[in-house]
């Protein structure tokens, strides 16, 4: 039987991190949760080059926080709040080059938005200048929705805002794409 | 709310804004259950649905992309380098100063820095320029 997340988190925080135990304990929690916090971060940075940087500092702070880790939330969420709260910051301080990050996404290339079907590639790109046009939180939402499964309440807690705002935020994100798919 | 007249029919505003939540199966079985009345009789409104599962499945065809091979063990290593340098203001510090001298020493490596990089790093390799660049 593997270990649950609140199992490999006591063992970290238990033992020593340099003991071997401790150490197979945060290498299995790493292996988890790599894929998707990297590709989380991807979608929600919307910068594929500093989203493994990025997904490596989250496992810093995740290790460097275990041991105030409270178990009457879950693992996962945890996890996610951090990273969100990383990308989050990286997002503002891209802000400063708003200008040449909005003018990537969103140029004349958004006409191709929506349109039929190309290749796999062209389709991500489209989907990403789509995630691009909506506001962040909105996008930070439902991402962890669609894509990560999390329900209202672990979103609320990942984004430290209410559940009923939680709800706000993906009900307008989703009008959002929708409008954007029916101008094509 | 509770002396409205609930289980009656809700009107299409009503049910759009809670659309997205039944999708989701967030709403209360109550709620639920009114917003099923009510799409059984409103071609609007599962059009409304119908747009909102589009854009879902339009999400989920976002490829999964792979972190680059290595990278558990290079996590690993990051953590046990900063375990052994607990005080992490003395760390970063320590830290900066031990890229700088790698950078320094490992200047013939530099060719293969990423070509973004490259385009605006034009100094001569070895250059005190070239390794303020890279440590840029
Ligand atoms: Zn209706």
């Amino acid at each position: 039987m593997t270990d649950s997340d609140l199992d490999l988190i006591k063992a970290v925080q238990a033992e020593s991190f340099l003991s071997p135990r401790g150490q197979q304990a945060f290498e299995e929690l790493v292996k988890r949760y790599q894929q998707p916090l990297f590709n989380f971060v991807c979608r929600y940075v919307g910068e594929r080059s500093v989203a493994e940087d990025l997904t490596q500092e989250v496992f810093l702070r995740v290790w460097q926080a275990a041991p105030r880790f409270e178990a009457r939330g879950k693992v996962s969420t945890w996890i996610f709040k951090i990273a969100y709260n990383l990308s989050m910051n990286e997002i503002k301080r891209r802000r400063r080059y708003q200008n040449f990050y909005k003018g990537f996404w969103d140029d004349a290339r958004a006409e191709s938005l929506f349109s039929k079907q190309r290749d796999s590639r062209e389709l991500e790109e489209d989907i990403m200048r789509a995630l691009a046009q909506i506001p962040e939180n909105q996008r930070a939402a439902l991402l962890l929705r669609v894509n990560d499964g999390f329900s209202y309440k672990e979103i609320s807690e990942i984004l430290n805002v209410s559940p009923a705002a939680v709800e706000s935020l993906i009900f307008r994100a989703r009008t959002k794409l929708r409008e954007l798919r029916s101008e094509k | 709310m509770s002396d409205r007249k609930k289980g009656v029919s809700m009107n299409c505003q009503d049910v759009r804004k809670k659309i997205s939540a039944y999708m989701d199966g967030e709403n209360d079985a109550a709620m639920s259950q009114r917003i099923r009345e009510h799409l059984s009789e409103c071609a609007e409104c599962r059009n409304t649905l119908q747009a909102f599962q589009d854009t879902d499945s339009f999400l989920r065809k976002l490829p999964t992309h792979e972190v680059s091979p290595g990278f558990t063990r290079q996590v690993m290593s990051e953590l046990r380098y900063n375990v052994r340098h607990k005080s992490h203001s003395a760390y970063n510090l320590l830290n900066r100063f031990m890229k700088f001298f790698e950078i320094l020493f490992d200047v013939s490596e530099l060719p293969k820095s990423p070509a973004s990089l490259e385009e605006f790093a034009d100094f001569p390799p070895g250059s005190l320029c070239k390794i303020y660049f890279k440590i840029l």
